[in-house]
């Protein structure tokens, strides 16, 4: 038997394990790869799109967006490429930024020369252009430097240049905006002589755009967002027909004539909490250069504070009441809603002018509500800038129903238990002698047989035994129950005697049921005197 | 009667043990909650303590202050976008993560006009290892970026439906659509800023699309501020939001499903019916099962 189990048991376990090697399914095989592992990914570096994103930073120099593209080197400092185009691009980079810098120096200070000049203020213009000069002199020097760094890189990602076409374009495209920026500085150089000849060249130049813009830090939903704001045009004339467009988060929320401006709009009322971005743009138009300014703006919601109170103990069926009120800084949260939640049930209120609530509902019963359990305040409030709060308190149930269920299974149980386990069993006692060979009965478990009875000084002592129970059964009234032992019987009878001759006559029954020796003609002497004695007991009783 | 009985017993304590086997034996399937290797979902579980919902009728009632998380694996039924929708709609944040899934069916469910492109995204120079692990860098200022300067996606897609201004993150400029997937930019395959993650209202509650679920594994959560992401994604819900994972339309192993259907009973065991019966098993079982004495009548 155990090595049926044992062997059950292997199988059973085997099945488990075979389980957990049965691959995934339930993804469509036909779906690509969705991930690879990171930390054995192979390491694939393609340098060769290094010139493709210069030339990206290039194009923002030469649209003078020189923040964007300092933006844009700087980042290439998180760029994956093999280390030794890395401390080269390191280089580069510096070299990039300063170039970017000094450019947008020598376009100011173009300006400022010919807004001087054509002001009447020689002097001034001639001292800017002698700073300019040495301005121009660096910028040309750097830009030496750039040149030979991209040649540089260029020819430590020759391999991949060749093997891809569009990096070798994009690389072909950079030398060209680079070309471009080297004639911006020669031009300058030859024309930065006289104040006249720099702002003949400044008034060619096209004219900067700028966006002043106010606007608060924090919004809340649902309420009025203002800003205002200026833009200013470097100009001899102001454009025409020019609009600024405010977006927030992408979407477009007002346009107006780019000139001074006073924007209110409300905050969408679904707008989540937290971080967006606000958007003033004004389009390029001619020569007058385009311009934006970003800002971010923090959206919050008002927390209202929630005082809630209930009993620490509910007893269930019966009611529940929960009151309280809910205020915030800007006063009372007036018309809001109240969900009272516990044990899947959920009851609703609404709040008062004076921002208080009342829930009193009745709970029916449920066996599932029983113990501690978590009662949820959730408000609710009407107008979108204030936050929904939730409150959980822990309390008590007692469910009547649970507890009677229980109590009822208990006592069920009780009696389950002690009928099946706290009574000695009666046996049955069999005339016969047992048609099967006693060994193999006695491999049997001894409770599934009734006990033999062998030999005829046994047959008669229980035959002694018997006609005295039904004496007394017929003289006393007591009766032996199928579920009676011996001596519960002699307990039960209200007969004693001395020497309590019905005891010592229960004994000896006791030994000719289940003694294993064999019973001797002197104890059945010993029962029928003792019978005797019964009879005379009972018949003067 | 003794035999069966033994044998009854011994059969009980085998299956016992065999569930307790496949409880605690780590599953190896993609997202799989119980899956403590690379690609499973087992830090992300512990660390957020999201918990699995493996029936739809286990949303929670009140949406508001959770968040649901959808790995759209498999095609999910019409009945369980009802679910979804309906959880959205009534307050809940719904966290859509998909590659080259069935989101698109989810999207579509819920009237939103972002969709998944299922194209591979590469980008050649901001990248983890090679082009398939993209560094995102590009971060607009929205609620579910705050603080986080950059992360990292793994075999991922784009949005598309959003445009590029409405995005909350973008990839790179040099970044491109690898249509034929031969880890190399061809000509005619899209280049740009792609939008990667995404955030719009439905009804009370919002819904937040990232074109990459490989950012919950074990192996790419603690990457760059990828788990700054998800910490604010989850905090859109509140404080002390509760995270839950739709389970249902996670890829499966056999083993998965056991494991599902044992964690379902050990929450019906948990529960106060569970305790009630399991009392009631305690009491009448001892009294059915213990070997009682026969009682033989005296003929």
């Amino acid at each position: 038997l155990l090595r049926r189990v044992a062997a059950a048991g292997a199988v059973l376990t085997m099945v488990g394990i075979m389980a957990t090697r049965v691959p995934a399914t339930g993804a469509d095989p036909s779906q690509p790869i969705r991930h690879e592992d990171p930390a054995t990914a192979p390491i694939e570096a393609q340098p060769g799109s290094v010139f493709e994103y210069f030339l990206m930073a290039f194009s923002r120099l030469n649209a003078r967006r020189y923040q964007e593209a300092r933006q844009l080197i700087r980042r290439l400092d998180r760029a994956t490429l093999p280390p030794d185009v890395r401390s080269a691009l390191s280089d580069l980079n510096d070299l990039m930024v300063k170039e970017g810098s000094l450019l947008e120096v020598v376009d100011r200070w173009v300006r400022d020369i010919a807004a001087l000049t054509q002001a009447g203020r020689t002097a001034d213009a001639r001292r800017l252009l002698g700073e300019l000069n040495g301005q121009l002199r660096r910028a040309d020097l750097l830009f030496n430097d750039v040149s030979g760094g991209i040649q540089d890189l260029r020819g430590r990602v020759e391999g991949a240049l060749a093997a891809d076409p569009s990096q070798r374009l994009a690389f072909d495209q950079l030398l060209r905006a680079a070309a471009r920026v080297k004639v911006f500085l020669v031009a300058y150089r030859a024309t930065s002589k006289n104040p006249a000849s720099v702002a003949a060249i400044g008034r060619l130049l096209p004219y900067e755009t700028q966006i002043d813009l106010d606007a608060p830090q924090t919004a809340y939903p649902g309420r009025l967002f203002v800003i205002s704001g200026t833009v200013r045009e470097r100009a001899p004339s102001p454009s025409r027909g020019r609009q600024l467009t405010v977006y927030l988060d992408g979407q477009n929320v007002a346009e107006v004539p780019a000139k001074d401006f006073h924007i209110q709009f409300t905050m969408p009322d679904d707008i989540a909490a937290g971080e967006h971005q606000l958007l003033a743009e004004v389009p390029v138009q001619g020569r007058y250069l385009s311009a934006r300014e970003l800002r971010t703006i923090g959206v919050s919601r008002v927390v209202p504070d929630v005082t809630a109170h209930t009993e620490k103990w509910l007893v269930v069926p019966g009611r529940l009441s929960v009151s309280g009120s809910v205020t915030s800084a800007l006063g009372p949260i007036q018309n809001g809603t109240v969900r009272v939640s516990i044990g899947g049930k959920q009851y609703q209120a609404t709040t008062s002018e004076s921002g208080t609530f009342q829930v009193s509902k009745y709970l029916p019963a449920a066996l599932s509500l029983v113990g501690p359990a978590a009662l949820s305040v959730l408000v609710l409030p009407n107008e979108p800038w204030f936050a929904p709060v939730r409150q959980v308190r822990n309390i008590i149930v007692v469910n009547l129903a649970s507890v009677g269920l229980l109590a009822a299974i208990l006592i069920v149980g009780a009696v389950l238990l002690r009928r099946r386990t706290g009574r000695r069993a009666l046996v049955e006692v069999l005339p016969q002698e047992p048609a099967v060979a006693p060994a193999t009965l006695a491999q049997l478990p001894r409770a599934a047989i009734p006990v033999r009875v062998i030999g005829p000084l046994a047959e008669e002592l229980l035959a002694i035994y018997k006609q005295m129970l039904r004496r007394i059964e017929a003289a006393v009234g007591t009766r032996s129950e199928t579920n009676t032992t011996l001596r519960e019987f002699a307990r039960l009878v209200p007969l004693r005697l001395e020497g309590d001759p019905l005891w010592r006559m229960t004994e000896l029954a006791e030994l000719a049921l289940y003694s294993p020796h064999p019973v001797t003609a002197d104890l059945v002497e010993q029962a029928r005197s003792l019978g005797t004695q019964l009879e005379g007991a009972l018949a003067r009783a | 009667v003794l035999n069966r009985r033994f044998l009854a017993g011994v059969i009980a304590y085998t299956a016992v043990a065999v569930a307790l086997i496949l409880w605690y034996y780590p599953s190896s399937t993609d997202f799989a909650i119980s899956n403590p290797y690379w690609n499973g979902l087992s830090e992300l579980t512990r660390g957020f303590s999201v918990r699995p919902l493996t029936l739809t009728d286990g949303f929670p009632a009140e949406s508001r202050g959770t968040v649901l998380l959808v790995i759209p694996s498999r095609p999910p039924q019409p009945s369980h976008l009802t679910f979804i929708k309906r959880y959205v709609e009534t307050g809940g944040v719904l966290v859509l993560l998909d590659d080259f899934g069935y989101g698109n069916d989810v999207l579509a469910s819920l009237g939103s006009e972002i969709r998944f492109s299922g194209q591979l995204l590469a980008d050649p120079l901001f990248n983890l290892r090679n082009s398939r692990l993209p560094r995102i860098l590009d971060i607009a200022p929205s609620p579910i970026t705050q603080g986080v300067e950059g992360f990292i996606l793994n075999h991922a897609t784009v949005l598309t439906g959003i445009g590029e201004s409405r995005g909350a993150a973008l990839s790179s400029p040099v970044s491109y659509l690898d249509v034929n997937r031969n880890g190399r930019r061809d000509e005619g395959e899209p280049v740009g800023r792609f939008p990667v993650a995404g955030l719009e209202p439905i009804g009370e509650g919002y819904l937040i699309v990232i074109s990459d679920p490989s950012i919950l594994v074990n192996s790419v959560i603690h990457l760059a501020h990828n788990r700054r992401l998800l910490l604010n994604v989850f905090s859109l819900a509140g404080r002390n939001s509760r995270v839950f994972l739709d389970d249902t339309l996670l890829p499966y192993a056999p083993l998965d499903v056991t494991k599902s259907l044992l964690a379902d009973a050990r929450r019906l065991i948990g529960g106060s019916a569970g305790a009630f019966a399991l009392v009631v098993a305690a009491l009448v079982l001892p009294a059915v099962l213990l070997p009682g004495t026969r009682r033989e009548p005296i003929r």
